[in-house]
């Protein structure tokens, strides 16, 4: 053991600037892991046509679908419809929805739009 | 190679086996299973849902079953064991559910045409005309009763007798349940540590889900009873659950199978449960016509040891009510969720899984039992 070299590191400072920023720069980092693994997982639209076709979108990806008979607008996190071309325009009177599980019907047209979770991270399914 | 094969094999975990039709056209078996005998394991489960099959068919002519539907009053039919424990199994579920379990109910089902022969020609839809009267009901609900067949064990073989000629059987409402507990046998049998059996939504949960060498809960999501119809996916989840292995969960509910006849006040729902009264979920009489209830259960989900017994019993709570069901299910000691188109309610500890996503369940109020 080298007593010297022991003494010097004993008096040294416990904490300098540059402990500092390293500091700084792994909290931040660490954080960042987190945030990357942890992120909520993002929740996806389902449209769904007649009961028959099935569409999945993230809520996330600010696109515009023209349907048939309506259009399904996901911006910003919320999914509306407009143009439809139903006599009641309950779809459009719905406004915009965002929460899980809310759901836009256009009974006339037989659309249902619903946002939902990341299922995926599911491992089975009950209750069909 | 070698190396590759075992990485992967070790990573992969699960061996998959993709749904395959069992019991009837619309009954799928679906398998996972963990360890290198697998395809094994999952043979013998075939052989052993077959030979049930065989035996408890109502559509083979020449099952056990079929022939004791067929026989006549004091005329002895030999059946299988499985025929046999099935039989026993469900008249201790009509005893445990003060009739709301009934193997003997065909003849209802039939009656108000909601077995699945009439199902599957009705497709659905049809007038008011065909719907029973309240007498022919009552008529048909006195001999709907299991009480009405004596079983015997004799030298081995196993015997059903009816005392009514009319009595007719269906073990579909088990049958599933007694299939995954088979099942649960053979994979007691090997050295498997983690496998899921579904057949048809009767779900076993063996051992815990193992991901990459790492153990944890399944993460299980009960499909909303809402809307009927429509692919599952638009119906999404009403709520997940997180569960410990070794463990059934089975659901039960009226938009899986039932008709819609058009009446003079509108269009009423007739979903299969039979209730101990002879009429099914949902519908009363008014004293002029067949009507739907206020509010009845839509779906019920039971948590248990036994998948025969959550099978009959998810049957039973939808029968019996958010009440009595609920109190029965505290009383066997098994866990569960029960949903009624209003309200629901929670027995006994059971765990959700990420309540923050799959909240379907929100939009119903919670009922304390
Ligand atoms: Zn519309």
């Amino acid at each position: 053991m080298n007593f010297e070299r022991i003494k010097r590191v004993k008096s040294s400072k416990a904490f300098t600037v540059p402990d500092a920023i390293v500091s700084v720069i792994m909290v931040i980092a660490v954080i960042a892991c987190a945030l990357f693994v942890y992120r909520l997982p993002s929740a996806d639209v389902i449209i769904s046509v007649r009961g028959e076709k099935d569409i999945r979108l993230s809520l996330d990806s600010e696109t515009d679908i023209e349907l048939k008979h309506l259009t399904v607008h996901i911006h910003g996190g919320q999914v509306w419809v407009t143009d439809a071309d139903c006599a009641d325009k309950t779809c459009e009177n719905i406004g915009k929805i965002s929460g899980t599980w809310q759901r836009i019907v256009c009974l006339p047209n037989g659309v249902v739009i619903s946002v939902t979770g990341d299922d995926d991270s599911l491992q089975w399914e009950i209750g069909r | 190679m070698l190396c590759v094969c075992v990485c992967g094999c070790a990573a992969a975990g699960y061996t998959v086996f993709e749904p395959i039709a069992v019991f009837s056209d619309d009954i799928l078996f679906s398998a996972k299973i963990s360890g290198g005998r697998a395809d094994y394991v999952y043979k013998r489960m075939k052989d052993a849902i077959s030979e049930i099959d065989n035996e408890i068919s109502l559509s083979k002519a020449d099952s056990a079953l079929s022939r004791f539907n067929n026989a006549a009053q004091n005329e002895r039919i030999e059946v299988g064991e499985h025929a046999f424990n099935l039989f026993k199994l469900s008249c201790e579920y009509y005893e445990l559910t003060d009739g709301a379990f009934n193997c003997a109910a065909l003849p209802l089902s039939r009656l108000w045409r909601v077995d699945s022969a009439s199902l599957a020609c009705l497709n659905g839809e049809s007038d008011a005309a065909d719907l029973p009267s309240p007498e022919r009901v009552n008529e048909t609900t006195a001999y709907c009763d299991p009480n009405t067949v004596t079983a015997e064990c004799v030298d081995g073989r196993y015997y059903l007798t009816k005392t009514n000629g009319n009595t007719e059987l269906d073990f579909g409402g088990i049958a599933k349940g007694y299939a995954v507990d088979e099942c649960v046998d053979i994979l007691n049998e090997y050295d498997v540590s983690s496998a899921l059996i579904d057949i048809s939504g009767n779900a076993y949960f063996y051992g815990s889900y193992i991901d990459s060498g790492v153990s944890s809960d399944w993460g299980v999501g009960v499909l909303s009873p809402r809307p009927r119809n429509g692919p599952s996916l638009s119906r999404g989840y009403v709520v997940a659950l997180s569960l410990g292995g070794d463990v059934s969960a089975v659901t039960s509910g009226d938009y899986m199978r039932y008709r819609t006849v058009e009446t003079s006040d509108g269009k009423i729902y007739v979903p299969h449960i039979m209730r101990a009264n002879g009429v099914p979920l949902g519908v009363e009489y008014d004293g002029n016509n067949w009507k739907n209830s206020d509010d009845w259960v839509i779906s019920a989900t039971v948590i248990g040891n036994s998948s025969a017994l959550s099978d009959a019993l998810s049957t039973a709570m939808c029968a019996l009510g958010i009440d009595k069901g609920g109190e029965l299910l505290k009383k066997v000691g098994y866990k569960g969720l029960i949903f009624t188109e209003k309200k629901y309610t929670i027995i006994g500890e059971v765990s959700l899984y990420r309540p923050d996503i799959y909240d379907g369940y929100r939009r119903y109020d919670y009922y304390e039992l």
